[in-house]
């Protein structure tokens, strides 16, 4: 880059730092939304549904198979990360000694209430793995929130992923790890692969 | 805790003010700042002058967006450390910006005069309001905020080729807007 232009780009840097308050208070509370759909098209799909409703309706009255909202129920993604507590593949640290910008990937949880950490080092390719497969999941109930189990994915470099989807640049040491999302059953292909990671 | 009651703290000269802010705001500005540094030492020491500097500089100042007025001093605080340590070395985030942004710099281009009364930034201020809500934020997020391409493409749920995409489309348009504004 030659001189003058290199010197009018670190204006420019500079400059952009004194941009208004509000711009900069925009962008980070910025979440893209989800598409409008069109009415007509919204209309259609809601008689489309009612058709196939219809058609459907001696099914509807079957008993369904409802998610176990007990308090001794325990989820399958919990067994996978029991399993790798109970085998020693996790390290137990205080939230102090939690490292999130060593340059290592971690999984990260702990229960509601306790102050240890259980933290398993994974590589890169299974960080970059997780957060493509990490699904949607469903809802669970709130019986066990005395359990809750809060988990967290992290890149090394200070990014945090929690279930709840949205990738923050988390936090560094200066507090509490990011904020947990209501209670998330974690989709099934998202289980499969950290069973994969903490039982290799 | 809102902004406006930090802010109290601050005018009140209480030392929770500054654990308040840190509760709030340590996470988004160590995060700026290693974005810029790399270096989680240097991150952390201009986390803690932004404190320093907030500090003394309320009373006097009250700003409405808290984060963003930390957001600016920590910033600033950072490219200057960058700066002082990186005087024959050049490397890191800093770099990958003013590469990108010298694309946005007309051939000719007068700069120190237009730097020093103002206009650049009231046209800056211009611009990226005139910028679409996702392009504004792009926008932003990566020139100030100096976040990657792919924190941003995360952060938004869009692919990575598309932020790119984006903030080539709004450095060209910067920089037609400068030629325009006869800032030459």
């Amino acid at each position: 880059m030659r001189n003058d232009k290199r010197r009018a780009a670190e204006y420019l840097l500079d400059e952009l730092g004194l941009i208004d308050d509000r711009l900069i208070a925009e962008a980070g509370r910025y979440r893209r939304e989800k598409r409008k759909m069109n009415v007509r098209y919204l209309a259609a799909a809601a008689c489309l549904v009612v058709i196939i409703a219809l058609i459907q309706i001696p099914s509807l009255f079957k008993v369904k198979n409802q998610p176990d909202f007990s308090k001794d129920h325990v989820s399958e993604f919990e067994e996978v990360l029991r399993g790798a507590a109970d085998s020693s593949g996790a390290v137990i640290l205080k939230m102090r000694e939690v490292d999130l910008f060593d340059g290592s990937a971690k999984l990260i949880w702990r229960y509601e209430g306790e102050d240890e950490y259980s933290v398993v080092t994974i590589s890169a390719s299974e960080c970059d793995n997780l957060q493509r497969v990490l699904g949607s999941g469903s809802p669970i109930g709130c019986g066990k929130v005395e359990e809750k189990l809060l988990f967290w994915i992290s890149n090394g470099s200070g990014g945090v992923i929690t279930p709840h989807l949205i990738p923050s640049v988390g936090n560094i040491g200066f507090g509490e790890l990011f904020d947990y999302s209501p209670e998330l059953e974690p989709a099934p292909q998202f289980t499969q692969n950290v069973f994969e990671i903490v039982n290799s | 805790m809102e902004d406006y009651r930090i802010v109290d703290l601050y005018w009140e000269r209480s030392e929770r003010a500054v654990y308040e802010t840190d509760e709030k705001y340590g996470r988004m500005l160590g995060s700026l700042s290693f974005s810029l540094l790399n270096s989680r030492e240097d991150a952390e020491e201009c986390v803690n002058d932004t404190y320093l500097a907030a500090w003394q500089r309320m009373p006097e100042d009250r700003p409405v967006y808290l984060g963003a007025y930390l957001s600016k001093i920590v910033r600033r605080l950072s490219i200057d450390r960058y700066r002082a340590r990186h005087r024959k070395k050049r490397d890191g985030g800093v770099e990958l910006m003013l590469d990108e942004l010298a694309e946005c710099i007309p051939d000719g281009w007068g700069v120190e005069a237009e730097y020093e009364n103002g206009r650049l930034s009231e046209l800056l201020n211009r611009f990226i309001s005139s910028l679409a809500e996702e392009k504004r934020t792009i926008f932003v997020l990566r020139y100030f905020n100096s976040m990657s391409l792919g924190d941003i493409a995360r952060r938004l749920r869009i692919s990575e080729g598309k932020v790119k995409t984006v903030l080539f489309r709004a450095r060209c348009e910067l920089r037609e807007e400068l030629e325009r504004e006869g800032l030459m």
